[in-house]
């Protein structure tokens, strides 16, 4: 039995998401009711940037005495150029004293230092998904159900981004170009087979789109990518292979529908992957995703993960008991995996993934 | 946990690793005990599983499978102790899989007080995430005097796990390390009661209470002894143990499925890097002689040293062959890497495949191409791991040359970098090229990566480590001599003599710049008479000093690395290449 990475590249499946407040706050929703991606559904206060005024030091008094000089208390809230501190007596109004760099609230005052808290920004919390509220969290946030397409990538950047999909490619292989990106392709998600040069990217931003989507892109783009103004999902690995055929299929066949892109980075200790949802209206009961890990059996489809067939799309049609000797050197344990031309080849168990 | 493990026979070692999670059988055959059966199963600690208790129960099960013996009852949980039907008597387990403390050092000078610190925090797994110092440099350094603000900012955005402040020797300075707790525990009155990390003190002892009056109620203070108490003395081990038990605290006992791991092993579950440790320290003990020990794993990069009885042991949290393979390229360059390659390769490549691998860090090198790659990626791994170590050992007997190796009798590579090379000639090469041994050293592979896992036995059943331990735990890859000094490449560098047991023997001029390999089985002895020429020295302490000394074969036999310490590499692109193929070949491979 051998539990393999997997993704999910699924047409229809029933889907819930957590939206969750980075610290506590307010749920605005209720249970049942229908949301739209951009509807609010939490919102809550996050803290400001901390300031630190050395009141000893602008005042010039020894740091042990600049505290009684301090005309505010802990706790109290102070504006963006109001006076701080001050000596007392006509030498002290000539110097007229400290003042607060920022708006905010004093939060400690100690051995001449005034800790200020710029005001908290609002952080209001999208629905990011066109559902169900299925769970409230009072305080913490929603679970919201839907039914729809379920595309998870690889790797990502950029946040979340909604809008509608816009093919700009007619096949898997071909790349991102920038002369297929015009004014049509403006509050849309692009998708493309691969990037292969900024210039699109580029053209991207000009057409102000939502957000990008392609099987691959160089290594080198990252810092590029990370720049960029609009989220940007890459579903198949880093390099110039293709978009995998299942995932280009699903965004064809959905070509024209809203689209939710997360580019969450899963991290070396857990997190999410980025995700792709297409939400659709069905009528009859859609079976839930099943999120438990499942072994890999005889007739899975999957996709290989290295050289030589790596981004390869195959059907596993046997599970060799014994290790067999890879072109490396390494014997290891192997599936046997007909790819899409027909040939058989054999593929370490760690290099393939199901997709389900 | 206060067992009797008297009784105990037999033993499930499970190594609960970033990537790989193995399960072993340690047990009585005849009158030792011995490695019965090994298993293994990709760790399941990441997304979607987050339980290493599914890899665990795989790992296991196999293992049943494998020896027709049942290990896990139908509920899933473990059966101990053994009885007729199955089971096992006691359970060890180890871990690298969790994530690093991380930490925030707060101190005076970077190359006095918070270098020992650095030094204490590389024994577990730690990350450094940020420094303050007076003389502040690098990105996510803070300079003390001019920057408060921007260290409770710092504090504020990483809320370390921990804050360690260190600064001033015994009776030294007061005002930098004061000011620094000041900062310290400014930013942490700031922070929510619960979100405020601990303050660890290991500075001047003298100004203790001062601290403590400064950080009074803000933070939990723990002082403990300074990490230095004086310029020429160092004092990790509070430090280090205080470290050790906030990691176990806040990040081991946080593993998913730690709970019922902790409950299946009969002793408390161990840091991977410290059982591995254990191991090279009592292989040092043993024979009294000088070990390194280093192991490239998935998520980190472990060295044990045993050097003339002091011992060394240095992680590094973010630097492994798999999760965090792409992190190397903040370390070296992609030159550094493609430098060991016997083939050109695009420099956009060589990205693509380390992103790659940190995505899917479970996967393996199916080409050739890719092996050389990831083994030239571990050779990385290596040399900044022991630029670390390095420091740390003391001038002594053994260490006749600065910037060298000390003199190790045996050099023992584990972590599935090494383990898992298809050629033990490639693993032997891997060694040689990232650490470079001097003099005579014994080469050996913990092929079935038992030396993290013996360590934690250890714990249950000495005996019963010490007997697996000689047995099946190293694999003697054979003897390596590797003359210091350097010539033209082409010059004698070394001529030896070998006696073998049935009375042949040979006698070779070995050239400067060039690798040797000379068969001697493993399990059989040798005399070797080693004449260096005037430049040379294979250990002696003298150039030109002739000696005899016994060798042990191994697979591979006895290597003669007469490619020169520092190791040489030409500058020529196509001449190095041809240089890697030609050593490749040398190794057999």
């Amino acid at each position: 039995m051998y539990y393999p990475l997997e993704s999910w590249i699924t047409p229809l499946t029933s889907i819930r998401r957590e939206r969750l407040l980075p610290v506590p706050g307010e749920v605005l929703v209720g249970y049942g009711e229908k949301v739209g991606p951009a509807d609010v559904v939490a919102r809550c206060q996050v803290r400001g940037h901390m300031r630190v005024v050395d009141v000893g030091r602008a005042l010039g008094v020894d740091r042990a005495r600049a505290t009684k000089y301090v005309r505010k208390a802990a706790g109290e809230t102070i504006q963006a150029d109001e006076l701080l501190a001050s000596r007392g007596g006509l030498l002290g109004s000539l110097r007229g004293g400290v003042r607060s760099p920022v708006e905010g609230q004093i939060v400690e005052i100690r051995d001449g230092f005034v800790v200020i808290e710029a005001v908290p920004t609002t952080v209001e919390l999208s629905a990011h998904l066109k559902g169900q509220i299925t769970n409230v969290m009072p305080k913490r946030g929603v679970v919201i159900s839907a039914v729809g397409t379920l595309i998870q990538g690889l790797w990502g950047c950029g946040g979340e981004a909604e809008g509608v999909l816009k093919l700009l490619v007619d096949s898997p292989q071909s790349p991102l170009r920038a002369s297929a990106i015009d004014v049509s392709c403006h509050g849309t998600i692009v998708v493309g087979g691969h990037i292969v040069d900024e210039r699109a990217l580029e053209q991207a931003i000009e057409a102000n789109v939502r957000g990008a989507i392609a099987g691959s892109v160089n290594a080198t783009f990252g810092p590029f990518l990370e720049s960029l103004p609009f989220p940007v999902l890459i579903t198949d690995g880093f390099g110039s292979m293709s978009m995998s055929e299942p995932v280009f299929s699903l965004l064809h066949a959905s070509m024209g529908r809203e689209a939710m892109i997360s580019t969450y980075r899963p991290g070396r200790w857990g997190g999410r992957r980025p995700e792709v949802i297409i939400p659709l209206r069905v009528e009859e009961e859609v079976p839930a995703e099943d999120t438990g890990p499942r072994p890999l059996k005889v007739d899975d489809r999957v996709r290989i993960l290295r050289e030589p067939h790596m981004g390869g799309l195959g059907t596993v049609t046997g599970l060799p008991r014994l290790p067999h000797t890879v072109e490396s050197g390494a014997r290891l344990g192997v599936a046997e995996v007909e790819l899409q031309d027909g040939d058989t080849v054999m593929v370490p168990l760690s290099n393939v993934e199901l997709i389900r | 946990m206060s067992q009797d493990f008297r009784t105990v026979e037999s033993i499930l070692a499970l190594d609960c690793g970033s990537t790989t999670t193995q399960a072993m059988l340690l047990d009585r055959v005849g009158k030792e005990y011995r490695l019965v059966a090994r298993a293994e199963a990709p760790s399941t600690l990441g997304v979607p599983w987050n339980n290493v208790m599914i890899s665990v129960r795989q790992a296991v099960s196999d293992l049943s499978q494998v020896m027709g013996w049942p290990l896990i009852d139908q509920r899933g949980q473990i059966i101990t102790p053994e009885h007729q039907l199955g089971g096992v008597d006691a359970v060890v387990a180890i871990t690298s899989g969790s994530e690093p403390l991380r930490v925030v050092l707060a101190g005076v000078t970077r190359d006095v007080s918070l270098t020992s610190a650095r030094r204490a925090l590389a024994t577990t797994y730690t990350s450094v995430e940020g420094v303050v110092s007076l003389d502040g440099e690098d990105g996510n350094d803070h300079e003390l005097n001019y920057d408060l603000e921007g260290q409770v900012r710092l504090i504020h955005e990483l809320v370390p796990d921990a804050i360690v402040l260190v600064g001033g020797v015994n009776g030294g300075t007061e005002r930098p390390v004061l000011r620094s707790a000041e900062a310290m525990a400014l930013a942490c009155a700031t922070l929510p009661q619960n979100n405020c990390p601990p303050i660890i003190y290991a500075g001047n002892a003298d100004l203790r209470p001062k601290v403590a009056e400064i950080v009074g109620t803000e933070a939990h203070l723990q002082a403990v002894e300074n990490v230095r108490p004086s310029l020429d003395l160092e004092n990790p081990g509070p430090l280090q143990a205080e470290i050790e038990e906030l990691y176990r605290n806040r990040k081991l006992e946080r593993l998913p499925g730690f709970g019922t791991l902790a409950g299946w092993s009969s002793v408390q579950v161990l840091p991977a890097a410290k059982a591995f440790a254990y191991s090279v320290q009592y292989l040092a003990r043993l024979d009294g002689i000088n070990v390194l020990g280093v192991d490239v794993g998935g998520g980190s990069t472990t060295l044990a040293s045993a050097v003339d009885g002091q011992f060394h042991l240095s992680v590094r949290s973010d630097l492994g062959l798999g999760c965090s393979a792409a992190r190397i390229l903040e370390d070296v360059s992609v030159q550094d890497l493609t430098r060991w390659l016997p083939f050109e390769v695009e420099h956009e490549e060589v990205l693509n495949l380390l992103h790659n691998k940190s995505m899917y860090c479970r996967t393996v090198p199916q080409t050739r191409q890719e092996l050389l790659l990831e083994q030239a990626v571990a050779r990385e791994l290596l040399r900044l791991t022991l630029a670390d170590l390095k420091p740390r050992w003391p001038s002594s007997a053994s260490h006749l040359y600065p910037g060298l190796l000390p003199k190790f009798h045996l050099v023992v590579g584990g972590g599935g970098g090494l383990a898992n090379a298809p050629h033990y000639g490639q693993a032997a090469l891997v060694l040689l090229d990232a650490l470079q041994p001097v003099g005579v050293s014994g080469l050996a592979l913990d092929k079935a990566r038992l030396l993290g896992p013996l360590g934690g036995a250890a714990m249950v059943q000495p005996a019963l480590a010490a007997q697996v331990m000689e047995w099946d735990a190293l694999l003697n890859l054979g003897t390596v001599v590797a003359p210091v000094g350097t010539a033209r490449e082409g010059d004698i560098a070394l001529t030896f003599k070998i006696d073998y047991q049935d009375g042949r023997s040979l006698r070779v001029e070995v050239p400067y710049g060039s690798l040797e390999v000379i068969p001697l089985a493993p399990g059989q002895t040798a005399e070797m008479e080693l004449r260096p020429t005037r430049r040379f020295d294979v250990g002696l302490g003298m150039k030109g000093q002739a000696g005899t000394t016994k060798v042990e074969g191994g697979l591979m036999g006895i290597i003669i690395d007469a490619r020169g310490r520092p190791l040489p590499l030409p500058d020529d692109p196509e001449e190095r290449r041809e240089k890697m193929q030609r050593w490749l070949w040398d190794v057999g491979s």
